[in-house]
């Protein structure tokens, strides 16, 4: 944060257009440009040396030009496969907080609680699929579900080595000023927490992508993952490639918002 | 300016499932307003002792009283101010944030806090009030948690060790600073130290603690004039009020009593 500010004042104010950092924006951009392309170099050179037929994995080139004459049909599954990624890792994040700072403060609620959180994680999705569906029907509901089963777990676990990384002096400060549990949680717990949760998101943000696809493959609920299965069943090899490649775009686009997410709470923080 | 009482105060530790006697039977008074300093070696309980009147700690046995009541009443009526060894401030917030912090947390159940600007200013760090604790050195940051511990003008000061990291002459400025501070508030001052010199300068009287079990084994009077300079330190009575204190924790015949303790040790085989 520091940094950002001295960073900030000594780039000229004209450069600055409207408090965005033109020049700021281009370096932290160029390393993912310069990696596509080294992406699509790889693709393009892999199709090219094994001679791989397109109807096996059709060449980049052929591949972009897919989604963008099938950007409308695409776009719609994507929408909806992202929607439900995100309202699923809010969710996630959310419980996994609650669930860790429980954890964290009693004994008891971990000896009652935690045993169930375990075998909820473990259990197959597979195997659950069918309770899903009855439970949340084949939209939204089951789609957000699956992600929160997949993803809360990392966030849980960083979360509690979080509330646990609290220095102890600080704890015992907090106690002498006389505060409340909620005083101590707010101004010290979380904030010492927070660099351990935002590592565990941004893992579940990358997976929450994947997660979204599979809950469609289980209820086949109209987005990415069941347009890929669509495609893969009619071996439109050119259609299938399209969306793997969105679903990528998708998990970055996830992953930068946690860290997103992240400067602004790391704001807040301060 | 409360007044703190130990009568009979026992605490134990369990380390490896063996009881380590921090303290047994510590009785003291510390009538309100006074400076006092807990010499000892290192393990004799000072901190720990410290921390059962702030109410860190719950005695085993004894009890404990900060103006006539328990230490749990002082605490939650925020009378209590500490200073740990180490800054122990918030690192993702501002000097200025930092001393603010116990208003915060008392709300409006402190009736008139002290201006954390102007606590800012009598630590000299008025210049460095919007800074983070990793841009201040270690002298700097045991100044602002010095300014944070009185924020609330709280009625007893517990200090442990609060300048045992930083150089001579940095702890020499600090501790004429302090003097400064607990005359301008009257505040009951208690300081956890290991350095005799420290001891003797800034105390009206000393409690000397020897360890296993943690005791106290001597209270001494340090009868200097105040208000106490550095040029104090170069007088004969201030030499004197040190050699007592030496006494004291070494024993006139210390070596003598450590040798008779050896021999006794391997005799039984
Ligand atoms: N939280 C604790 N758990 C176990 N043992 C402790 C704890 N705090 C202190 N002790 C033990 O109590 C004794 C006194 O420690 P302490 O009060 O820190 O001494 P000092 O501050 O004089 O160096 C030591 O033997 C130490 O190991
Ligand atoms: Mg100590």
């Amino acid at each position: 944060m520091a940094d950002g500010a001295s960073l900030a004042s000594r780039v000229p104010a004209a450069r600055r257009a409207g408090g965005f950092d033109v020049a700021r924006f281009a370096r932290s951009a160029a390393p993912m440009v310069a990696l596509a392309l080294l992406f699509f170099l790889v693709w393009h050179l892999v199709v090219q040396a094994f001679a791989v037929p397109p109807y096996v994995m059709p060449s980049p080139i052929a591949t972009l030009r897919t989604v963008a004459t099938e950007w409308h049909g695409i776009a719609g599954a994507a929408a909806f496969t992202l929607r439900n990624a995100i309202a699923g890792l809010v969710v996630a994040f959310t419980i996994a907080i609650l669930l860790a700072a429980l954890f964290v403060t009693s004994d008891v609620a971990t000896r009652a609680v935690l045993p169930l959180v375990i075998a909820i994680r473990t259990a197959p999705v597979l195997a659950i699929a069918p309770l899903l569906i009855l439970m949340f029907g084949r939209g939204i509901g089951t789609s957000i579900a699956v992600v929160v089963i997949v993803s809360f777990f990392p966030t849980m676990v960083n979360a509690m080595r979080g509330f646990r990384a609290s220095h102890r002096s600080a704890l015992e400060l907090m106690h002498v000023l006389g505060s409340s549990r909620l005083q101590i949680f707010r101004k010290v717990r979380l904030p010492f927490a927070l660099p351990f949760i935002f590592t565990g998101l941004r893992s579940a943000a990358t997976s929450a992508v994947l997660a979204a696809m599979l809950a469609e493959w289980l209820s086949g609920a109209p987005g990415l993952g069941t347009y890929i299965l669509n495609a893969a069943a009619h071996s439109r090899a050119n259609l299938l490639w399209a969306a793997v490649l969105v679903s990528m775009a998708m998990a970055m686009i996830m992953y930068s918002l946690s860290s997103q997410v992240e400067r602004w709470l790391s704001d807040w923080r301060g | 300016m409360s007044e703190i009482a130990l009568a009979g105060v026992s605490k134990s530790f369990a380390i490896a499932h063996k009881a380590v006697h921090a303290l047994a039977e510590v009785s003291l008074t510390l009538p309100k307003g006074g400076f006092y300093a807990l010499i000892g070696p290192s393990g004799c309980g000072k901190s720990t002792l410290l921390r059962l009147i702030a109410d860190i700690l719950r005695p085993d046995a004894g009890s404990i009283s900060i103006g006539g009541h328990p230490p749990a009443e002082a605490r939650k009526r925020h009378e209590i101010g500490f200073v740990f060894q180490d800054a122990s401030l918030l690192p993702w917030r501002s000097v200025l944030d930092n001393v603010r912090l116990p208003i915060e947390i008392a709300g409006r159940s402190v009736a008139n806090p002290a201006d954390p600007m102007q606590l800012i200013e009598l630590v000299g760090l008025a210049d460095f009030a919007h800074a983070r604790p990793s841009q201040l050195s270690g002298g700097m940051q045991q100044r602002v948690s010095i300014a944070r511990a009185l924020a609330l003008r709280p009625k007893v000061l517990l200090l442990d060790e609060p300048f045992g990291a930083l150089d001579e002459i940095t702890r020499q400025r600090m501790n004429l600073e302090l003097l400064r501070i607990w005359q301008e508030t009257g505040t009951t001052a208690v300081l956890v130290t290991h350095n005799i010199s420290e001891a003797a300068f800034l105390a009206d009287r000393v409690h000397v603690l020897a360890a296993h079990p943690g005791r106290i084994v001597a209270e001494i009077g340090v009868g200097l004039a105040r208000p106490r300079t550095l040029a104090l330190m170069r007088t004969n009575s201030f030499a004197q009020a040190q050699n007592a204190l030496r006494d004291a924790l070494f024993g006139e015949d210390g070596a003598a009593e450590e040798e008779a303790e050896i021999a006794a040790g391997q005799a039984p085989t």
